[in-house]
């Protein structure tokens, strides 16, 4: 049940956002694609005054206020400048990106402490499911914004925006600004974006800087679906037609989760979804010839868009109460351990990878004795919480989240069932806890920032004296972050290493970074732990070398992939540790007793075909101590087993 | 009271295309005169029409009406004191509403809209009462979508919209040539009778000779940017729209013959 709920309710909060697009796409033609970027900063101002202590639900206006902020900005330069709406859409929404950072000073801020009007609610919950409590307090406040919006709409003023849209060439005759109207309608729709995102930040429990991504399809989705369903020219009817066609998407999401499809494809059918109904609408209709006309007349959709609508929301509709109907009857159960990953990284499978395997060993066979459900987020954060969500509506005995995004989501959602968490840098930033001891009473897990500073004693080993290293790293993600942080920390300790900085804001920057480090005189790249940096690193290894200068990373996974020495946790055996305490939980143990683990297993690796190429010397004390070792193109790595104590806590190297 | 001195407007200066639309127009449209304009393509009487509802900003000149000076100001600025009729039919109305908002349109012209609801069951049948003018029952249509209107019906109602607030100036241009023989009538039978009933200041650019005698308290006749002839009320009486055509076939004649041409035409002749 929370699976549907969970999504009725997110397409009520979604809502708000709709309505904005309505109002920009439907009334003005006006495809606004800042909604991208001002979803976003919604959310950040909201999770920002929240963090600071302000009632959860003053926050709204604040954020609907930066939400009109973006957008007039959007108004301004198409009105002003006489620049195409799609392209000053873009342009802002682009910009937003990084005020949206700077807002948040981090590309994530958790609000699972925080007081949020979800839990303002759970505290006069009169004892209803939470999920259900909180669609009665969003159908109450999605009634008054539908009632107040359709009103507002049917004023003087709003008529005259309406009028705008309809023929501007008319309402400049009847002295109205074109412009004026045009650059409030923007400002208001991206208001409404803006509480779109302060809602959802409060309901999934945090703010992201890539929560919006992609919004304006979405919503376009959910304007299209309500005008299929409620073709009406009352305005009262199409408004309801948007916030109805936003749950319909949201429906459509989780049935798309529950039938077991990937994420990913749902975004390509959304967007074929849009482009077919807007190839079938009237806006392109009226310039429609030949071919494209053909294409209309064959695919029917114009004439019965009532009828695909009715039906696309009886096969929806239908298939929830089949599957709910059949939930019923279901055979003894076998425990169901449900794996979350957050994307496609290595780190990510290596982990479930190892973590399956270790099950396996410790005698938990898919099918026979557990059902193992996993599911994954394709690197879209929101898309992690309706996982949950579906995973809440299996009843899954034990969550098992893999990388900081899902535990995230999990931790917010699950309250009465277990959580093993694994792979992620740094547990008490996102609010699980403030030690390894002292966390909340369902959760435990396998963590650890990756071992920098031993990194730089292998270097050390390399090269004396004075030196100058180079890294390079993207601000957005925390976890870079800290974990520059903890390279900083560990070179005050060393005065001799002089490190050279460049941050990029997406793959396609590495290269260049990469150059710009080496003119700068950098002996060696000391690369930490970063999502985007590794997606590249092929254009790190092409630079390293042309330049003969070698490559020194804490990513176990880099060795063969070209770096001279690796020096890092093995996710593998992160996964093997989080089925070790997945097993002792289900053999009777509460999480609330067993601790955080730290990574057990460290692997020293050396690339001596990255050594001869680049003709360096490997110093005898690392040769000895490496574990993994590149020879003629070769991986050679003994596999793999835990120790036995299991932990970590004290130094690896002397 | 239009005063317009010294107008200018030259299309695409200095290129090949270059254009002379207004060459220093002098016109002075007194209170309460219905002024028709005539002339050939290119003449420069829909710009003279454009420069006054200020779709587009002259190069020089000066525009006063009723005593303060709009030259630059933009359309919807001056929107108060002028009304417009377009060519085009649908120009003038929004088809996705219905016709008591786009009659709320034409209500507030000039005048800020705020967010209340004036709509009204009182305003409603003040609308009825205006659309019944027009003798095309759609009085009772009042929630009609505007875009399943004929383009004659949107027309009348566009001129209902025009003099609901009855303007200073009412510009019309060419407001009945996209429409067939019978939806001209009558647009031109309200033209009249609305003009008459509100002593609206007016300036109509048409195509048609007869319109332009039948209707109107002045004519003036344009060419090249200018005003070439200016035929009061006394002589319209006499005139017939074979003398307008007489004086037009006298320009065709004086522009074609050309001293060259006239060269050579002797020499074939020789």
């Amino acid at each position: 049940m929370e699976l549907w709920l969970g999504a009725i309710n997110l397409g009520f909060l979604y809502a708000f956002m709709a309505v904005g697009t309505f109002i920009t796409y439907k009334l003005y033609s006006f495809p606004d694609i800042t909604i991208d970027g001002t979803f976003t900063t919604g959310a950040a101002v909201a999770s920002i005054l929240i963090f600071d202590g302000w009632n959860s639900f003053l926050v709204v206006p604040v954020a609907f206020l930066a939400g009109c902020m973006a957008g007039s900005i959007t108004g301004f330069i198409h009105t002003r400048f006489k620049i195409e709406g799609l392209l000053a859409g873009i342009l802002v929404m682009t910009g937003l990106y990084s005020v949206d950072l700077h807002i948040m000073g981090k590309s994530n801020i958790p609000l699972l402490s925080k007081r949020t009007f979800i839990s303002v609610l759970s505290d006069i919950n009169p004892g209803l499911p939470p999920e259900l409590w909180t669609m009665l307090f969003l159908v109450v406040l999605v009634l008054v914004f539908w009632i107040l919006v359709s009103l507002f709409l049917k004023t003087d003023f709003g008529l005259t925006m309406r009028a705008t849209g309809n023929n501007p060439v008319m309402i400049s005759a009847q002295g109205v600004s074109v412009n004026r109207m045009k650059l409030f309608g923007i400002t208001f729709a991206n208001g409404l974006v803006g509480i779109s995102g302060a809602l959802i930040a409060q309901y999934q429990g945090f703010a992201d800087i890539g929560m919006g991504a992609g919004s304006i399809i979405f919503s376009l989705a959910s304007v299209i679906i309500g005008e299929a369903i409620l073709h009406k020219r009352s305005v009262f009817l199409q408004i309801l037609g948007v916030i109805i066609g936003s749950l319909i998407f949201r429906l459509a999401v989780a049935l798309a989760l529950h039938v077991g499809m990937d994420p990913n494809d749902l975004k390509l059918i959304t967007a074929v979804f849009v482009l077919l109904t807007l190839i079938t609408t009237g806006a392109l209709s009226q310039e429609a010839t030949g071919n494209l006309r053909k294409i209309q007349k064959w695919l029917q959709i114009r004439r019965n868009r009532r009828i695909t609508g009715i039906l696309l929301i009886i096969m929806v509709f239908g298939f929830i109460l089949f599957r709910l109907a059949s939930t019923g009857a279901e055979e003894s159960r076998k425990v169901k351990i449900g794996v979350i990953l957050a994307n496609n990284s290595d780190i990510v499978t290596k982990t479930r990878d190892g973590f399956y395997r270790e099950l396996e060993n410790l005698g938990y066979i898919d099918g026979k004795n557990c059902i193992i459900l996993e599911q994954n987020a394709e690197g879209d954060i929101p898309t992690n919480l309706t996982i949950v969500d579906h995973f809440l509506k299996e009843e899954v005995d034990i969550y098992v989240p893999i990388s900081t995004a899902s535990t995230q989501a999990a931790l917010n959602k699950v309250k009465d069932k277990p959580i093993v968490f694994a792979t992620v840098a740094n547990p008490f930033v996102i609010g699980a806890g403030t030690s390894p001891d002292a966390h909340p009473p369902n959760i435990t897990g396998v963590y650890g920032a990756s071992p920098i500073g031993d990194l730089l004693k292998i270097f050390r080993m390399f090269y004396q004296g004075e030196v100058t290293i180079g890294t390079i790293y993207n601000p957005a993600y925390p976890n870079t972050v800290s974990n520059l942080k903890d390279m900083k920390q560990a070179l005050q300790k060393d005065p001799g290493i002089k490190l050279v900085e460049t941050t990029i804001s997406g793959s396609n920057d590495v290269y260049q970074a990469a150059l710009a480090l080496i003119s700068k005189g950098i002996k060696a790249f000391v690369l930490i732990n970063d999502i985007t940096v590794f997606n590249a690193f092929e254009s790190v290894v092409r630079v390293s070398g042309n330049a003969g200068v070698p490559i020194f990373t804490c990513d176990a996974e880099r060795l063969a992939d070209g770096a001279l020495i690796v020096y890092g946790f093995e996710y593998y055996a992160s996964g093997m540790q989080a089925a070790h305490l997945v097993d002792r939980i289900l053999k009777g143990e509460s999480p609330r007793n067993i601790p955080f683990e730290k990574y057990a297993l460290v692997t020293l690796g050396v690339n001596y075909d990255i050594a001869n190429i680049l003709h360096i010397k490997i110093p005898p004390g690392v040769s000895e101590m490496a574990d993994a070792r590149v020879k003629n193109h070769k991986l050679i790595k003994p596999p793999l087993k835990l120790p036995d104590g299991k932990k970590t806590e004290e130094p690896l190297l002397p | 009271m239009i005063v317009i001195s010294r107008l200018c407007k030259i299309f695409n200066a200095g290129s090949a295309d270059e254009m002379i639309a207004l060459n220093e127009v002098n016109l002075t449209v007194g209170e309460h005169e219905f002024v028709t304009v005539i002339g050939t393509n290119g003449s420069g009487k829909s710009t003279l029409l454009n420069a006054i509802a200020g779709n587009i900003v002259p190069d020089a000149g000066k525009i006063t009406v009723n005593g303060s000076e709009v030259t630059a100001k933009a359309d919807f600025q001056r929107a108060k004191y002028i009304s417009r009729v377009f060519q085009n039919p649908f120009s003038g109305t929004a088809p996705g509403m219905t016709i008591a908002e786009n009659l709320l349109m034409a209500y507030n012209r000039g005048r800020h809209s705020y967010p209340v609801i004036n709509l009204n069951a009182k305003l409603r049948d003040y609308f009825r009462e205006q659309l019944a003018i027009l003798d095309m029952n759609l009085e009772n249509r009042l929630e009609t979508i505007m875009g399943s209107l004929s383009g004659g019906q949107r027309q009348a109602i566009t001129l209902l919209m025009a003099v609901l607030r009855p303007p200073m100036v009412l510009l019309l241009d060419e407001h009945t040539a996209a429409l067939d023989p019978k939806s001209a009538n009558q647009i031109i039978k309200l033209t009249r009778r609305f003009i008459k009933e509100y002593r609206l200041t007016t300036l109509m650019v048409t195509h048609s000779m007869q319109q332009a005698l039948e209707l109107g308290t002045r004519t003036i006749m344009m060419h090249h940017g200018q005003i070439i002839e200016d035929i009061p009320e006394e002589e319209k009486k006499f005139l017939t729209t074979e003398d307008l055509l007489c004086k037009f076939e006298d320009i065709r004649k004086t522009e074609k013959l050309t001293p060259e041409m006239i060269e050579i035409l002797k020499n074939q002749y020789a």
